[in-house]
């Protein structure tokens, strides 16, 4: 017999919930992993660029090394004036925004799946010693049985729960550091600008 | 890629992954209860007692109740039958397990052995499943099954089945 019919109803919305989940891991472990902050050196040279050669060069340079990060070097290296600052401050919450889209369904799955596995636990239990009672006799395989099909589903959802917490502190680490370097990049800019 | 291409992707990628895990058999299927049957190694028991309600899990129900179903009671009553007889079985070889003269004395380990009870009592297809590390012990425990074969009558309830058992002939010292 399959593991989705042993395991109960429960099995079927955790099933959703698992290929969801593993889906979002893999597509925010792509983003993650091709949109990378330039590294310091690399900044360094868009600096320089910048120093050497102009705003124009240094935010296509930028937008050559990191394209998920175009706009905001687009500003970083604009002219200087009123609406700089609100330029990269939109930028910044734009590229933040992309990047933080559908960790809360992680953090949502990772938290629910355990309890609807326990859900499925519990009304596994009440099944098993519903048929025991109703058996009048006691058997032990009757409730073995149903105890340990009831367990899968805690099984399932501790299988979804466990990955999904993992993933999301790690890209939740990830969307931090990112929100650092480019503030970091920001005041750089800036105190580079106010040299010039 | 566009971002919803890359979702659409990975919601396949996905997809397949819980297909390939769910093609696995993770779960252990429980056998059908019907032919093997395996006998704990502390199987002895107050079975073998003519106490009428032998085991514990037996203990909990009460012939007074109201059980008016023929064939549950049938059941029951077969299903008590072929513990106590199963029992007898179990006591049968472990009388026979160490034969006068033998040195087992200072050995320990379990043997695991597997066996057909035939209509007529006897054993046959004696197949050693877990040996205990040492062939005396192995040896000395296919001859208390051999020689146990039709020693236990079984009860008029249970006349015609055959089945096949599982069986550990424990070694421990001297005890």
């Amino acid at each position: 017999m399959n593991i989705l019919q042993q395991g109960g109803v429960m099995m079927w919305p955790l099933l959703v919930l698992s290929v969801a989940a593993l889906a979002v891991i893999l597509e925010r472990f792509v983003v993650f992993t091709t949109s990378r902050f330039p590294s310091p050196s690399t900044l360094d040279g868009l600096l320089e660029t910048f120093r050497t050669q102009g705003r124009d060069a240094a935010a296509l340079k930028g937008a050559e090394t990191a394209p998920a990060f175009g706009a905001f070097f687009q500003a970083c290296f604009s002219e200087s004036g009123n609406g700089r600052e609100a330029a990269i401050q939109s930028a910044g919450d734009d590229i933040l925004f992309r990047f933080n889209a559908r960790l809360d369904f992680l953090s949502t799955a990772a938290a629910t799946a355990p309890l609807m596995g326990l859900l499925g636990t519990v009304l596994g239990m009440i099944n098993a010693f519903s048929r025991l009672s109703s058996s009048g006799d006691v058997d032990i395989t009757v409730l073995a049985g149903g105890i340990w099909q009831a367990l899968l589903t805690t099984a399932a959802g501790l299988c979804i729960a466990i990955p999904a917490v993992l993933a999301h502190r790690w890209f939740c680490r990830e969307y931090d550091k990112i929100a650092h370097a480019m503030q970091h990049t920001a005041r750089l800019a800036a105190i580079r600008d106010t040299a010039s | 890629m566009t971002s919803a291409r890359t979702i659409w992707a990975c919601v396949v990628i996905s997809l397949c992954l819980h297909w390939f895990a769910l093609e696995r058999h993770w779960a252990h299927t429980p056998e059908p209860a019907g032919e093997s049957i395996v006998i704990p190694a502390d199987f002895d028991l107050s079975v073998g007692a003519s106490s009428g309600t032998g085991l514990a899990l037996e203990q909990g129900f009460s012939p007074d109740t109201e059980k008016t179903d023929h064939e549950d009671t049938l059941r029951r009553l077969r299903r008590q039958a072929l513990k106590r007889f199963l029992a007898q079985v179990h006591g049968a070889v472990e009388q026979r397990r160490r034969p006068p003269g033998s040195d087992l004395a200072d050995l320990i380990g379990n043997a695991r052995y597997r066996f057909h009870i035939r209509p007529d009592d006897t054993f046959s297809e004696i197949v050693l499943l877990h040996s205990s590390g040492n062939p005396k012990l192995d040896a000395a425990a296919r001859r208390a099954i051999e020689s146990a074969s039709g020693a236990v009558e079984r009860p008029a309830l249970l006349k015609g089945q055959s089945w096949t058992i599982v069986i550990t002939v424990k070694y421990q010292y001297s005890l």
